[in-house]
């Protein structure tokens, strides 16, 4: 199941270097929104990290069911005698490496517009890793809600974004830690936050997938 | 904590009242204009 | 399995009357001299009054009657314009705030009252998937439309409040701001309804959702809380000391009242929305009177 999802993704890499190049390029237009204050670029840097990450999610989101809407493949999926959980967790765990993978590929863009060369990279990297996953397990869920429905441009990030702020907090947080500097030692507690969030909810939208793809 | 004594203000607790009371009979008033619209049908 | 009888009101019109004797009937007759405090403690009252509040509530609730659901409505109305007005003319000003206090006396109960419409929502979402009963979810429906309502509220009162208290509309104070959020995600969840045509998918998808949302909010209190204790120290409204108590009292009641009476009718609209949808009406069908 997962060699699948991993077979389409690199089918579909053309689609990762676009998704790319639009978190790239919101991540220079937050810097036009602020103005070339080098100091305040460098501060705000990890949270123009993740709003890029935040915005580009809704694209790969959407797209991670996008195979199975086009030929009613979904169907068929569930037709395979597995359960629908273990295609939650093969869809969940592609989107998760697939945001982690765009994370750190967003990072030299990072430290070259807003001169924010981590001092922490372990921890950046963990951040990074964590944050997606966080992203990835509601982000899976809903994609697949929505992809069923019309609107499911608007929809998408209107449900996702409320539900995500403590992982987008935490983040950003750990994040900001690592590239300026923690001094009190607190990127710790907030990487703990970011695990209890992925373990709620990678269980929770694992355990309620079922309901959400059956007829 | 503020320092000092807040003088006045009637105005803003005036308009907590009085949103609060403008929002719940607005809505009221929807839902029971729905409710006998449903009965008409 | 709930049997839909003709369930009488009286045993919850008993405890309606019971929560306003021991909740605010004692103490308001003890302001003016008088003792009908049957000799029990005002720890006690308070417990009684909270409880028999509650579950004649919920008595009159699970009656689905359309009369009880008035009833409640027109007593919840009450109870609010005594308690505001023993709030803004009768109760002194605090010392420090003055008169921005009183805002606590609908802000407060508001707040404990949004909170139980979204739980409420939560626990017809569990229930609707457990037993695929189309009245939870009705209820789900209406609670979380009520509930979003109570939460726009809070908002509104909380910058209110905060304006003269702090000179900003928003202080980023944790349990507004967890509102905020809540807002959002309630709101979502309603537009998700609006998109989904057929009943059932949209029965199931928003019971989800709304699990899914439930469970996140005290993860945004908390990481909220988190987030702004490194900034500024601890803004929250002043606690209410005992003495202000009756005009809070009151006014929980009275928006108790109006919100289950609220969530009742509004779960009649969805249910017979859904009777709409499900079954197109024949001509001459007789008036609604079975339970809703």
């Amino acid at each position: 199941m997962l060699r699948k999802e991993f077979l389409l993704q690199w089918r579909t890499r053309a689609q990762f270097m676009a998704v790319f190049v639009f978190g790239a390029a919101s991540l220079l237009l937050f810097s036009f929104a602020i103005g070339p204050n080098a100091a305040a670029l460098r501060t705000f840097s990890a949270g123009f990290l993740w709003l890029g990450l935040l915005l580009s999610s809704t694209l790969t989101l959407s797209e991670s069911f996008h195979a199975e809407m086009e030929n009613r493949a979904l169907e068929g999926l569930l037709l395979i005698p597995t359960s629908p959980r273990a295609i939650y967790y093969a869809k969940a765990v592609a989107n998760w490496l697939q945001l982690a993978l765009l994370g750190v590929a967003l990072i030299p863009v990072m430290v070259v517009l807003y001169d924010a060369a981590p001092s922490n990279p372990g921890q950046l990297l963990v951040t990074i890793l964590l944050g997606s996953a966080g992203l990835a397990a509601p982000g899976t869920l809903y994609a697949a809600m929505t992809a069923q429905l019309r609107a499911k441009q608007t929809l998408l990030p209107l449900l996702f974004f409320p539900l995500i702020v403590p992982a987008l907090l935490a983040s950003v947080k750990a994040t900001s830690l690592a590239v300026l500097g923690d001094p009190m030692g607190q990127g710790r507690s907030w990487i703990t936050l970011l695990l209890a969030f992925v373990a709620i909810y990678w269980s929770l939208c694992g355990l309620l997938f079922g309901r959400v793809v059956e007829e | 904590m503020t320092n000092g004594v807040i003088t006045g203000g009637w105005s803003y607790v005036w308009a907590a009242y009085g949103v609060t009371a403008a929002a719940l009979l607005l809505y009221g008033a929807t839902l029971f204009a729905r409710l006998r619209r449903g009965d008409a049908r | 399995m709930i049997v839909m009888r003709e369930r009488s009101l009286v045993p919850g019109m008993v405890l309606l009357f019971l929560a306003a004797w021991f909740g605010f009937a004692v103490a308001l007759a003890k302001h003016y001299g008088l003792d009908v405090s049957l000799g029990i403690s005002t720890g006690w009252q308070a417990a009684v009054a909270a409880v028999a509040g509650i579950i004649g509530a919920i008595w009159f609730f699970l009656s689905d009657q359309l009369s009880a659901a008035r009833l409640l409505v027109i007593l919840g109305v009450c109870c609010f314009l005594l308690g505001s007005w023993y709030g803004l003319f009768v109760a002194p000003p605090e010392t420090y705030m003055g008169q921005v206090q009183r805002i606590m006396y609908v802000h407060v109960p508001t707040a404990w009252n949004a909170l139980l419409a979204i739980t409420f929502g939560f626990v017809a979402a569990v229930v609707f998937l457990f037993r695929s009963d189309w009245k939870w979810d009705a209820r789900l429906e209406a609670s979380i439309e009520v509930g979003v309502l109570l939460c726009f509220l809070l908002c509104c009162q909380g910058a209110i409040w905060a304006k003269p208290t702090w000179g900003v509309w928003w202080d980023w104070d944790p349990r507004l701001t967890t509102t905020a959020v809540l807002l959002f995600a309630f709101l979502g969840i309603l537009a998700l309804r609006r998109f989904v045509e057929d009943p059932m998918r949209r029965a199931v998808w928003s019971a989800v959702a709304t699990i899914i949302a439930y469970i996140d909010v005290p993860i945004v209190y908390f990481s909220v809380k988190w987030w702004n204790s490194l900034h500024q120290q601890q803004s929250s409204p002043a606690t209410v000391s005992s003495q202000f108590y009756l005009p809070l009292r009151m006014n929980a009641f009275g928006v108790l009242f109006i919100m289950t009476g609220f969530i009742m009718l509004r779960a009649r609209i969805a249910r017979e929305r859904v009777e709409q949808e499900l079954a197109p009406p024949l001509p001459a069908r007789g008036q609604m009177q079975e339970a809703v």
